[in-house]
């Protein structure tokens, strides 16, 4: 067999964003309708496995926009956040102490997780205030 | 501290929070390809669990699946799994050295009977009663019997304890075996690579401390979430490969342009990793990101298969049946990555 007996396809040139946006765009409303009508709390959708091209990428930017909130997180790293212009479908971005991007996905939710103080860290809280009160 | 503090106890009086288990179980979803929305799931799972047992075998190695893992990645999220498990045993990184070192394994064993987790890297040699690699006046082939013995799991890592790798390579003067070989009475997982991906260890001893179990496997006993798909599926030079743009020396012009290094003995189409997308070094480059093509180290006896430098189309390695289908899935390739991410998805989704 030689190169030649390969079967050779000649990709198109892909300009500009693909069906990718779209299509997901319409994943986050299926999950706001879903949050919205109380059968679900919280949804995600991971964008850092998809395919997405820098234009794809742009436009569902553009079709989300930004909201009102934003936040900064130091946790093992630094986490961004912030509402975009659909209400409830929150960006999420996490670093990695070596300022690597781990992880990007929208939240589609109220509060997202990781803005919220979980109950369990809440509870030790208690626990250190009162040694600190103790103490003085 | 108590034997009974859960995992966010224990980590949480380290200033660690339930944001970190979060961001750590986000990155593991992303690279296996799991559903995002399990994240948090994982999280609380991971949260609840106790410190994982672990006990490291070291055999007919290098020393560089251990390199890989613990050097590639500081200080990253991934890292975080040394905080995660105990490593109770481990000949190059314990303090511990000689009868005390071995003293340790023991007591964890002992402690943990049934429910540890061994970790290989190395070959077992067989030949002549096994005399050709030895600890503590012990063959590797005795050691790995009275540890797996009461192991829960065990994660063969790098291709030597997978396959054999390079102790095996011809003529094999030791009778060189991979662990799967040996071990036939318990779950044991394949983590190939010369050396493995940090992400893909760090990833499935993840995955084991909060689902408990070994993830889904191919036939070669490695995770799919990992070794699913081939380098040449996810490569970004095949858009080149589909147009025969092929570099035909390492200073070309196609070399240069930076064109499919097929010609040049590239191994992408028929070996299973995640180089192409995970990459190394902090996600900087790979191999054939860097002009040199895949040598297929994640192969079984990837060394005996005649020249790295020889298109595939001319070595042991490639049969025209198997190389006209790689050619012919690339023109679904855009669309395949994501139907396939979602099958991944799908499956472990179901929990089957
Ligand atoms: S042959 Fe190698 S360099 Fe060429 S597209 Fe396939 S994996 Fe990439």
């Amino acid at each position: 067999m030689s190169l030649d007996d390969i079967p050779i396809q000649i990709a198109p040139p892909q300009e500009g964003p693909s069906e990718m946006p779209k299509a997901l765009l319409h994943e986050v409303w299926e999950l706001l309708q879903a949050v919205c009508a109380g059968r679900s709390v919280r949804e995600r959708i991971d964008l850092h496995g998809l395919p997405l091209s820098p234009a794809d990428y742009q436009q569902l930017q553009q079709l989300l926009g930004r909201g009102e909130v934003s936040a900064l997180i130091e946790a093992s790293g630094r986490s961004e956040v912030f509402e975009t212009a659909v209400a409830g479908v929150w960006w999420l971005r996490d670093f990695g102490a070596d300022e690597r991007l781990v992880a990007e996905y929208l939240e589609i939710t109220a509060l997202p997780l990781m803005l919220m103080t979980h109950h369990d860290d809440l509870c030790a809280a208690v626990a250190l205030l009162q040694q600190q009160l103790s103490a003085e | 501290m108590k034997k009974a503090d859960t995992l966010g106890d224990e980590l949480r009086r380290q200033g660690i929070s339930r944001r970190t288990f979060l961001k750590f179980c986000a990155a593991m979803a992303t690279s296996m390809a799991l559903p995002a929305s399990m994240a948090p799931v994982m999280a609380d799972a991971l949260a609840a669990t106790r410190r994982q047992s672990v006990i490291w075998l070291s055999f007919q190695e290098c020393t560089g699946c251990t390199e890989s893992i613990l050097r590639s990645y500081a200080p990253s999220i991934e890292s975080l799994i040394f905080d995660f498990i105990s490593l109770d045993y481990h000949h190059t990184l314990q303090a511990a050295a000689g009868r005390a070192a071995e003293d340790a394994r023991d007591q964890a064993m002992q402690e943990n009977w049934g429910k540890y987790l061994v970790i290989v890297d190395g070959s077992i040699p067989l030949k002549d009663g096994g005399i050709y690699s030895t600890i503590d006046g012990h063959t590797n082939l005795e050691t790995l019997e009275t540890v797996a013995a009461g192991a829960a799991a065990l994660i063969s890592v790098g291709t030597c304890a997978a396959y054999g790798g390079l102790p095996m390579a011809r003529p094999n003067p030791t009778g060189a075996v991979g662990v799967d070989e040996i071990i036939k009475d318990k779950p044991v997982i394949n983590l190939p690579g010369c050396p493995p991906i940090p992400e893909v260890m760090t990833g499935t001893i993840a995955s084991f401390l909060t689902f408990g179990r070994l993830p889904e496997m191919d036939r070669l006993g490695r995770p799919v979430a990992f070794f699913g798909d081939t380098i040449h599926d996810r490569c970004y030079r095949r858009p080149l490969y589909e147009r025969g743009k092929f570099a035909r020396g390492f200073d070309d012009e196609g070399a240069r342009k930076g064109w499919c290094l097929y010609a040049l003995g590239c191994k992408g189409p028929i070996t299973y990793n995640a180089c192409a997308t995970i990459k190394w070094n902090q996600g900087q480059s790979f191999p054939i990101q860097s002009g040199h093509g895949c040598l297929g180290c994640s192969e079984p006896r990837f060394w005996d298969k005649d020249s790295f430098y020889k298109p595939l189309s001319a070595t042991h390695w490639g049969n025209a049946a198997g190389l006209a289908a790689a050619a012919a899935a690339g023109a679904a390739v855009g669309a395949g990555v994501a139907v396939l991410s979602r099958r991944h998805q799908d499956t472990i989704a179901k929990g089957e």
